[in-house]
């Protein structure tokens, strides 16, 4: 048996507990440890030692400069968390301000030919001078917008229509502007205007009586819910109801006239 | 380790930036720190010591425990910045070195290996030659056990082992320092 083995055998038969006390500096209560322990208090003993004078005052000096810079970094954290909430706040208003011009870029035209809006038969009206914007303003002409009205249907302008009721002699007096008024509030309440025909009839038998002439029963409904009835003069020619019921129809004729063939509802 | 029911105290007052209670640590831990690195062959055991404080002044305000984790955390610290040196020196090869001793250093004692030339490079007594010939492992565990008085669970922790794996360490780092012992005593 070698020397090598002599000390082997000597480590390996010691205990855990003997290993734990050879390293904490302790007598493990074996001689044979007792070379271990001596060798385990010979590196304590060579490494630790108190520190030369100089170096511990250049190590105290680098703590206080960190500990110096570490309050600094404290502050600056402090700051820059001010900063960060700043900062985040016009990062948050950029990007909604960025997609809002998005939105508005998409919803508007950006090339002035995709403004410009080709006007049927248009003419420029001729208190707008042309100042060659690429917006074209336009006012149809009358006949060209009923074209367009008897195209599209009834709904396509509505106020035209109700401009060309009162505009037209189709009819007068207090059925006109019954008509006018039934039309012009069709599109409002979504349903024929109720037409009070008492006061209307009221007012035109005075008016009759005045020529001397009587009214016949009413004719049908015209296309647009007004009641066509005969201009006073017309009925006044003819004083039976079967001629008012004639005339009725006729004046339907020409109520469809007046509305340049609309379609009915 | 000798700060006791004073510890809390202390790590309080080292925590709001107190210089007298950081000293005080310093005081307390830093041969200790010193010597572990001297005994890893540390390049500049000096410098990196003033290293591992200036770390922890910087992360005290992270620490939480008692005195024991404490010296835990602070060898941790050391051990991870000597890592550090020997990762900096192995991708930059330069290392400060006596000029009386380049020639020897020429003849062909370079390794190639960081850790092994510093370990080559340690002078003095006979036990720091001892240590230089342990692997490294070794001579980790056996510096944590025996200069930072570490328990076995809190090297395991520092050096990423088990407990177990600790216990043989150590085991073997005895014999080999006893059998060293013994061929320079034989010769």
């Amino acid at each position: 048996m070698t020397s090598h083995d002599d000390y082997r055998h000597e480590v390996d038969r010691l205990s855990t507990e003997q290993v734990e006390a050879i390293l904490g500096g302790r007598d493990p209560g074996d001689p044979v440890a007792g070379r271990a322990l001596a060798l385990v208090g010979e590196i304590r003993q060579e490494l630790v030692k108190e520190l030369p004078v100089w170096v511990v005052q250049r190590h105290l000096t680098a703590i206080a400069g960190a500990r110096g810079r570490g309050e600094a970094a404290a502050n600056r954290r402090s700051r820059g968390s001010k900063f960060g909430r700043r900062r985040l706040v016009v990062a948050v208003a950029a990007a909604l301000a960025m997609a809002a011009g998005a939105a508005a870029a998409l919803t508007f035209p950006d090339r002035p030919d995709q403004a410009r809006r080709p006007v049927p038969d248009g003419v420029r009206p001729s208190g707008i001078a042309d100042t060659g914007s690429p917006v074209d303003v336009g006012v149809p002409k009358e006949g060209a917008q009923r074209t367009r009205d008897a195209r599209e249907g009834p709904r396509s302008n509505h106020g035209q229509e109700v401009s060309g009721l009162a505009r037209g002699t189709a009819l007068q007096g207090c059925e006109k502007g019954q008509a006018v008024s039934e039309r012009a509030s069709q599109k409002a309440n979504g349903k024929a205007h109720r037409a009070d025909s008492d006061r209307c009839g009221r007012s035109d038998r005075a008016k009759g009586d005045q020529r001397g002439s009587g009214r016949g029963p009413r004719g049908p409904r015209g296309p647009h819910g007004a009641r066509a009835t005969a201009p006073g003069k017309q009925a006044s020619q003819g004083a039976s109801a079967a001629h008012g019921q004639e005339r009725g129809r006729g004046s339907d004729k020409k109520a469809e006239g007046a509305h340049r063939g609309a379609p009915g509802p | 380790m000798t700060l006791g029911e004073e510890f809390p105290r202390i790590l309080e007052a080292g925590r709001s930036g107190e210089l007298w209670a950081l000293e005080r640590l310093y005081r307390e831990l830093a041969p200790a720190v010193l010597g572990y690195l001297r005994g890893q062959g540390a390049i500049e055991p000096d410098d990196l010591t003033s290293e591992v404080f200036v770390g922890l002044v910087r992360g005290l305000h992270r620490f939480a425990g008692d005195e024991r984790g404490f010296r835990s955390w602070i060898f941790a610290i050391a051990h991870r910045r000597l890592l550090d040196e020997r990762r900096r020196l192995s991708r930059r090869r330069e290392q400060p070195m006596d000029p009386a001793k380049i020639s020897q250093n020429l003849a062909g004692s370079a390794t190639g290996d960081t850790e092994e030339e510093a370990m080559i490079r340690l002078e003095g007594p006979g036990v720091l030659q001892m240590l230089a010939r342990l692997s490294s492992d070794q001579r980790s565990v056996l510096l944590l056990r025996v200069v930072a008085d570490l328990p076995v669970e809190e090297v395991a922790r520092i050096l990423g082992k088990s407990g177990g794996a600790v216990k043989s360490l150590q085991r073997r780092a005895l014999l080999s320092l006893a059998r060293q012992n013994h061929t320079e005593g034989v010769s």
